[in-house]
């Protein structure tokens, strides 16, 4: 666990930082994000303490950082630069082992130790340990500098815009095997950047930055459903959302209050009903409110009695989705089966809300109507 | 043609004294370049770490370089006597200067980027100057060598006015003399000498530069 304890930096006059606090947590991939100048890197560098605050302190695992040894403490935590900063001097194998050769580790557990980051980072050792820095691509170089950052198995990684300077092909390439890398490695990963997209696809938690000071920590979906304010609505992008469909839940869509009757109404009730509420159909529910079948106008139209229970006739099999289903598999669902109308229900069966075709339409015309609230 | 027969004739029937003058003079000039470089190299690395001393001494180096060879020669007479010991103090001070502006330069060109990821992954100052600094500032710091190295050839050649020996002493028997052909002999023999170790030193120099700066261009 990172901690910022009212940590402020100032160069000169200007202050850089200014009071900030905030909690990393362990095993989480924490974006900071904010415009050019506004504080990232030296946010960044206050943690391996390549340079440090001017008030305040920072706290790794309740230990304020300045009592530990600066080499020491560097060789715990990752470090992964824009410019990548390999050693241009030193084959790929060096580079990655010059830290563990250093602290004179074992020489043959070093080697297996950095042909398994090799692959970590999709390079064949084989192929590339001895070739320098200069002859690789950039995003190869980029994986090296990934690779060596992982080579004291830090529990703390630190990138500064590591996939900033790759063209964009073999950036989302790059973003895609972290996202997968860190799934598996769960590190504590601190990432700089100022694309927005980039944040989104790989973020527990975003981080956005503006002069020197937090404007909203929070998780991506509650930053791009509920912007702090203007500058985050606008830094995120209104419609940004739309990019990840997967964060747009039932819940968020759905119809709050659907029309409701109990088992034992009349069919004749139920047409009332119908009629008053303007639906054509209706949600059977037991005085719990738990879901126990839904009921059709053309269902009710053909019967010649309508003086019998509404539980006589009403669909029993239906299918209700969670409150946290999303949009793309609600569609899948409205897609596969033809049917109008989604009851949402929760773990106990209880009728939450409902979704129709039509709100659904309503929800996705936002990305090309330009409203202000899309969810 | 027939000057040029004289001159290889001369050559030839004063091989021995030739060679002994010319191995006298490597001696002179290797001794002198091998202290300069134990005094210039780590010198260089010392101011450029105590930045306050950077000027002062780069200053002092400049003023030596600036006196006349001939005068600093004379100058040292009194102080060191003739002979030997006084030439290798003048070419040490003479070839200082590159060595240490190099080897400031060198260091200082370091790419900055790189610097901060070896601090940044945890190398102490003196992990990364033996590891990157000096491997990264090698071929700048010899560059100051062969500079050095080449002028001492010529610097050498005057050391025979204050009794060191060398090729000087053929040159300037030759012009006592007015014998054409023995000063050109001497002459002819330190200018080979001075574009070998020319050569000598690219070819050094080309080893010690890292493979990154070879290929890419
Ligand atoms: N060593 C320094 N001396 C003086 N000012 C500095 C120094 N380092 C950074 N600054 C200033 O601090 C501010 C924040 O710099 P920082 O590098 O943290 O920005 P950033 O958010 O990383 O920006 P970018 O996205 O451009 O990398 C800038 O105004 C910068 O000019
Ligand atoms: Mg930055």
């Amino acid at each position: 666990m990172i901690r910022f304890e009212n940590v402020s930096k100032s160069y000169k006059q200007q202050k850089v930082v200014s009071d900030v606090s905030f909690t990393i947590n362990d095993h989480e991939l924490v974006v900071l994000i904010g415009p050019s100048g506004c504080g990232k890197t030296t946010m960044l560098k206050m943690i391996n303490r390549l340079t440090n605050p001017t008030s305040g302190r920072i706290l790794i695992n309740e230990e304020d950082i300045r009592n530990r040894s600066e080499v020491e403490h560097r060789k715990s935590i990752g470090y992964v630069i824009q410019s990548i900063g390999l050693f241009p001097h030193m084959t790929i194998r060096q580079n990655i082992e010059i830290i563990p050769r250093l602290q004179g580790k074992n020489k043959d557990e070093i080697l297996q130790k950095s042909r398994e980051l090799m692959q970590m980072v999709g390079l064949d050792p084989d192929l590339y340990f001895d070739r320098y820095p200069y002859q690789l691509s950039g995003g190869q170089q980029q994986r090296v500098g990934v690779a060596r950052a992982f080579a004291c198995d830090p529990d703390i990684i630190l990138m500064d815009e590591p996939f900033s300077a790759l063209d964009p092909l073999t950036r989302l390439q790059l973003q895609d095997e972290l996202a997968d890398l860190q799934t598996k490695m769960k590190k504590t990963i601190v990432f700089v950047t100022h694309d927005m997209d980039e944040a989104v696809k790989i973020a527990d938690r975003i981080c956005i930055i503006n002069e020197g000071q937090i404007v909203q920590y929070d998780t991506v979906e509650e930053i791009m459903k509920h912007p702090a304010n203007e500058f985050v609505a606008e830094f995120v992008g209104r419609n940004r959302i739309w990019t990840s469909p997967e964060y747009i839940y039932a819940k968020d869509i759905m119809v709050k209050n659907p029309v409701c009757v109990s088992p034992s109404t009349s069919l004749f009730r139920c047409m009332e009903r119908m009629r008053m509420y303007k639906v054509d159909s209706l949600f059977v529910v037991d005085s719990e409110k738990q879901l126990l079948g839904l009921v059709q106008a053309k269902m009710i139209q053909t019967q010649a009695n309508t003086s019998i229970p509404v539980s006589e006739i009403m669909h029993k099999d239906i299918d209700g989705i969670g409150p946290d289903t999303n949009i793309v598999e609600i569609l899948q669902k409205v897609s596969e089966k033809g049917i109008n109308t989604i009851p949402v229900v929760d773990e106990r069966h209880v009728l939450v809300g409902l979704i129709t075709k039509s709100s659904l339409l309503t929800t996705l015309s936002h990305q090309y109507l330009d409203t202000s609230e899309v969810v | 043609m027939e000057a040029l027969r004289n001159l290889f004739a001369f050559m030839s029937a004063n091989s021995s004294v030739l060679i002994d003058k010319t191995i006298e003079h490597m001696q002179i000039t290797g001794t002198a370049i091998g202290i300069a470089i134990l005094l210039g190299v780590p010198l260089g690395i010392l101011i450029s770490y105590v930045v306050p001393l950077k000027k002062p001494v780069i200053g002092f180096a400049n003023v030596m370089q600036a006196i006349p060879s001939l005068a600093l020669l004379g100058f040292l007479v009194p102080f060191l006597g003739i002979g030997r010991t006084p030439a290798v103090f003048a070419v040490v001070v003479y070839s200082l200067l590159p060595i240490l502006k190099n080897t400031v330069t060198g260091l200082a060109n370091v790419n900055a980027d790189t610097l901060e990821a070896a601090r940044g992954i945890g190398m102490t100052q003196l992990q990364i100057l033996t590891r990157v600094k000096i491997p990264l500032a090698l071929p700048v710091i010899f560059a100051g060598v062969r500079i050095s190295a080449v002028t001492s050839v010529g610097l050498v050649t005057l050391a025979s006015f204050i009794g060191a020996g060398g090729l000087g002493d053929i040159i300037f028997a030759g012009i006592r003399t007015l014998n054409t052909n023995q000063l050109l002999a001497g002459a002819l023999v330190a200018c080979i000498l001075a574009l070998t170790v020319d050569r000598i030193g690219g070819i050094i120099e080309k080893l010690v530069t890292p493979a990154c700066f070879k290929e890419r261009k």
